[in-house]
């Protein structure tokens, strides 16, 4: 992958979800190793688990050799399910050994953006598949007609409710000509986080057709707002825009309506020029749709009567109370 | 014989241009008290936690009073905290306060009544009382006064309010951090890691907040600095290993989180709530929940429908709690469904003291269920063990199919203490309950006939079908109240303590194997009991003592051990019959509840001396009472 700052930038402000993740993994491929190894020990070892399992308290007041010849709970798993284990095993180290790479994809020049990050999250599906099945040979429940095909990579169509919530952040490299918006509207769900560090020419405002009520979006130039990415609860866009891109934060936490949810930082000139296969009026679009999402829903009366510009987006309270006042024919005179 | 003027006049100090008188002490124990929700307790837990971090030996108690909210200004009020800093390790409360640092004379009148100073103790005391506009105050502070001066303590007025009026407009929110400030100065504390801890301890508040605190904690330290003249030198040890500073109820709560349980169902009661306090901030990140039942039998019922559906729960409470829960504990037991049940216990019966200690719930925690439950009982005696006991605890339920209770207490429980940080093993999580088919034949209770045991089988295990039930029931789990059947199961169950039992390995003497008097302990008492021993036989008594973890089963080896000392008594924080009171003879006496135990699996003759302060057991206290039943000096 080549060197940018900014996606270190990103997979920074992404640690967390990221470790998260690393922690689903790596606790599952200890789990596989222990059950593995269990299932050759000889008799000094299984009395040296016993010991282990009855923790150290229970080590120091209970006999483990006599304790692990009670039996207590060790299955023999089939051989089918051991080999399922193992390939299951190979996978999780696999994604292991890739490092940052697992949570990084590019869109190279003629590829979708779409398709390059479907690929990428059934590479997350495939370890996912991976921990399922480590799980359900521990517990005895591997059936290999139903479970074989968990051990393929799994498209993001596919995944259940659980791994959606589950799913670890993706940092996108695309040049800003392949950005398409619209071909990512599908990932929107779980604690799925796309982040995209784009370069070169670029629409201002690609991620405002992404703004539904409960996605955060962010666009920034600097990497403001990157951390509240990793911190929300539920599907979230993010894109590192070069200079002169539009910048804002449409956060579903802060009210029901658009302009509650949305901060407008800055919106740049109409575009002169067209962006790979979006045209100026396009891109424009996307700018008239942020102005739109982010403008308040009424205006103030000055104090002689004449309309104001409408007041900032931060106290809500105040332009109803205003709002009241005007309707009730109070209006400036408070 | 101080003056009651004297020391009120003016502070001696620093102001004077005396340098101060450095004290070096091997241990001191300072207590910080207020009315309630001054935050005494705050203040307290601060010095206390960053003593720990800087390389002392910590012992925490809690002081709180019997109501969350009683009048200001009596001695029934005092809230604080207790903290006992020792060059080496410490293991319980100690026996007296040698600095009380307290908000109101009425509070300080309420340690001492109690005999908690030191007759030496040096008493920081806020004097804007004696000033008071209300004369009733006034003389309060008058007569207090003269109750205190029949000791020989050092008073030191302190103009605490009108020092954090200086910053803060309330200063009934901001003395506390005054007082650690002079804390800070007059034990040499550091600096910079109290203000980390200010921070931590106000992280979800506004940097404003953190910056008023810092300044009173400031102000405080400068008071100190020009106004007291002692500093006392407590030695610190260098910190070798990675230690935490916990309570216990955080160790049973990153104990069950370490043993890999899956939900906690509770209902809040003191002082077991803590316990689901930290677990409600941390448990789902590690894949638990925590549930908060409609009550006491609801949070049972949960705990026990959890782990019959495969999970592995427990459930948290104390006394009262405990009594509600007996007739789930009995159902547990009879469809062998593990669980474990944490009893915090505190003073009984009913509802008892609701905020302090006592080991009061040992019969009811075995025999509290009617019919015969057998189950396991564990009593950790450290913070420490409070941790590790929830791994054992876990895995025994699950081995043994059945009801395993973990008994605290109030002492453990709000008690803080550093210790060796744990390094989380593998194995000690619970394995996947194993839901491959079970082979066909195979029935829900197919006990063994020597160990009683059965494959536990969850709801939906391929060829696992039956119906559960609490009647007595026979090996596939039909209805059977035939008496053989009955018999057979009431064995195979019962047998599971007697297999338990041949696993344990024999408790280890304190002390020397024989002697003239076994002192035998159980809980949180350990520490106090350890350190009467050791006095007693720095004089050259021969005075030995165990201390018990497994009370159901008994530990082995108790019978050929007591028979190698002249006389055994246990110590213990609950009520029992003295002899030479009223109608209390030899035949009516009521003993001590691990004394009725060790007497029934032993049939030693063994003795007891128990209290029931509210408090811990005071060392010199359990010196004084084991004294008096040396067998050499005639016991009573």
């Amino acid at each position: 992958m080549p060197s940018d700052p900014r996606v270190q930038q990103a997979l920074t402000a992404l640690d967390r979800p990221i470790a998260e993740f690393r922690a689903l993994m790596e606790g599952a491929l200890r789990q596989a190793d222990a059950f593995l190894e269990q299932q050759m020990a000889d008799e000094p070892a299984r009395v040296k688990r016993a010991a282990a399992a009855l923790g150290v308290f229970g080590a120091s007041h209970i006999d483990a050799t006599r304790f692990a010849a009670l039996h207590v709970g060790t299955r023999t798993a089939t051989e089918p399910s051991l080999a399922a284990l193992r390939r299951a095993v190979d996978i999780l180290r696999q994604m292991a050994d890739r490092g940052d790479n697992l949570f990084l994809a590019e869109v190279t020049s003629g590829a979708k953006i779409g398709a390059v990050v479907e690929s990428a999250l059934a590479m997350i599906g495939w370890a996912f598949g991976a921990i399922i099945v480590t799980d359900l040979v521990r517990g005895g429940r591997y059936v290999e007609a139903d479970h074989a095909s968990m051990l393929d990579p799994l498209q993001f169509g596919g995944w259940n409710r659980s791994e959606r919530r589950a799913a670890p952040p993706l940092v996108v490299r695309v040049a800003g000509a392949s950005v398409r918006a619209t071909d990512l509207a599908s990932f929107a769900d779980g604690h799925v986080k796309l982040v995209l560090v784009v370069s070169g020419d670029c629409a201002p405002a690609p991620l405002a057709r992404l703004i539904t009520p409960g996605t955060f979006v962010v666009q920034t130039t600097d990497g403001s707002g990157l951390d509240r990415v990793a911190l929300f609860d539920g599907p979230a866009f993010a894109a590192l825009m070069p200079a002169g891109a539009a910048t804002f934060v449409h956060d579903p936490a802060l009210g029901r309506e658009s302009w509650q949810r949305l901060t407008v930082s800055f919106i740049p000139d109409a575009p002169k020029k067209a962006v790979g296969a979006m045209s100026t009026w396009q891109q424009l679009e996307e700018l008239k749709q942020l102005a739109d999402l982010a403008r308040t829903p009424f205006a103030v009366p000055n104090a002689g009567g004449n309309a104001a510009p409408a007041m900032g987006a931060s106290d809500a309270a105040d332009r109803i109370a205003s709002w009241l006042l005007t309707q009730s024919g109070l209006g400036g005179t408070a | 014989m101080p003056t009651l003027t004297e020391p009120i006049a003016a502070p001696a100090g620093r102001a004077t241009g005396v340098p101060p008188t450095i004290l070096t002490k091997r241990e001191h124990t300072v207590e910080i008290v207020s009315d309630s929700g001054e935050g005494a307790q705050r203040c307290g837990q601060i010095f206390g936690a960053v003593s720990a971090k800087m390389g002392n030996g910590v012992w925490t108690v809690e002081i709180i009073p019997a109501e969350i909210q009683p009048p200001p200004r009596i001695p029934e009020g005092a809230s604080g905290y207790r903290v006992r800093v020792g060059a080496g390790p410490v293991t319980n409360w100690g026996d007296a306060t040698n600095l009380a640092l307290a908000f109101n004379e009425q509070v300080l009148l309420a340690r001492h009544r109690l005999n908690a100073l030191a007759d030496d103790a040096i008493l920081l005391v806020e004097d804007k009382w004696a000033t008071s506009e209300d004369a009733d105050i006034r003389a309060a502070w008058e007569a207090a006064m003269v109750e205190l001066s029949t000791r020989h303590y050092r008073i030191i007025p302190v103009p605490m309010e009108a020092e954090c009026l200086l910053l803060v407009d309330n200063p009934r929110k901001g003395k506390n951090m005054f007082a650690l400030g002079m804390l800070a100065r007059v034990y040499d504390r550091d600096c910079d890691r109290i203000k980390e801890q200010i921070a931590f301890t106000f992280r979800k508040k506004s940097e404003a907040v953190y910056n008023t605190n810092v300044q009173l904690f400031e102000r405080g330290y400068e008071w100190a600095e020009t106004n007291v003249d002692v500093r006392i030198h407590v030695p610190l040890q260098k910190i070798d290993e990675k230690l935490v500073v916990m309570n216990g109820n955080e160790a049973i709560a990153l104990g069950a989180i370490a043993s890999g349980m899956d939900m906690c169902a509770m209902y809040p009661i003191t002082p077991a709530t803590s316990v689901s306090h930290l677990l409600s901030e941390v448990f789902e990140k590690f894949g638990g929940i925590v549930h908060q039942a409609e009550d006491e039998i609801a949070a049972a019922g949960v705990a026990i429908g959890s782990s019959y559906s495969g999970k592995v729960a427990f459930t948290v409470t104390s006394g009262p709690g405990l009594a509600l829960k007996t007739e789930f504990l009995g159902l547990a037991v009879m469809t062998e469904t593990p669980l474990v049940l944490v009893d915090v216990q505190r003073g009984g019966p009913s509802t008892g003291l609701p905020t302090k200690v006592e080991q009061s719930d040992l019969l009811a925690a075995l025999y509290a269920s009617p019919g015969d439950a057998p189950h396991i009982v564990i009593a950790p005696a450290t913070i420490e063990e409070c941790f590790h006991v929830m791994i054992t605890a876990r895995r025994l339920a699950e081995a043994f199919r059945t009801v395993v209770m973990v008994l605290t207490d109030a002492n453990l429980a709000t008690g803080v203490t550093p210790f060796k940080r744990p390094t989380p093993e593998l194995h000690w999580q619970a394995e996947p309950v194993d839901l491959s088919a079970v082979p066909v034949g195979t029935k829900a209770f197919q006990w063994d006939p020597q160990t009683g045991l059965s494959r536990r089988i969850v709801p939906g295990q391929a060829n696992g079908m039956h119906t559960l039930t609490t009647l007595s029931h026979d090996e596939g789990s039909k209805v059977a109240y035939s008496s053989g059947v009955h018999q057979r199961s009431s064995a195979a169950r019962s047998r599971k303590l007697a297999v338990l039992q041949s696993l344990l390995t024999p408790p280890p003497v304190y002390g020397d194997a024989t002697g003239d008097l076994l002192v035998v302990g159980w809980g949180s008492t350990k520490g106090a009991i350890e350190e009467a021993v050791d006095r007693m036989r720095a004089e050259g008594l021969q005075v030995s003592s165990v201390h018990l973890r497994f009370l159901s089963p008994m530990e082995p080896g108790l019978k050929p051990m007591f028979t190698q000392f002249k006389k055994v008594v246990t110590v213990e924080l609950n009520y029992s019959d003295e002899i030479g009171d009223p109608y209390v003879t030899e035949e009516n006496r009521r003993l001590g509840q691990l004394a009725w135990l060790l007497r029934a699996s032993t049939l030693v003759d063994v003795d007891c001396w128990t209290r029931v302060p509210g408090e811990p057991l005071r060392p010199g206290s359990i010196v004084d009472a084991i004294k008096d039943r040396m067998p050499t000096r005639g016991a009573k």
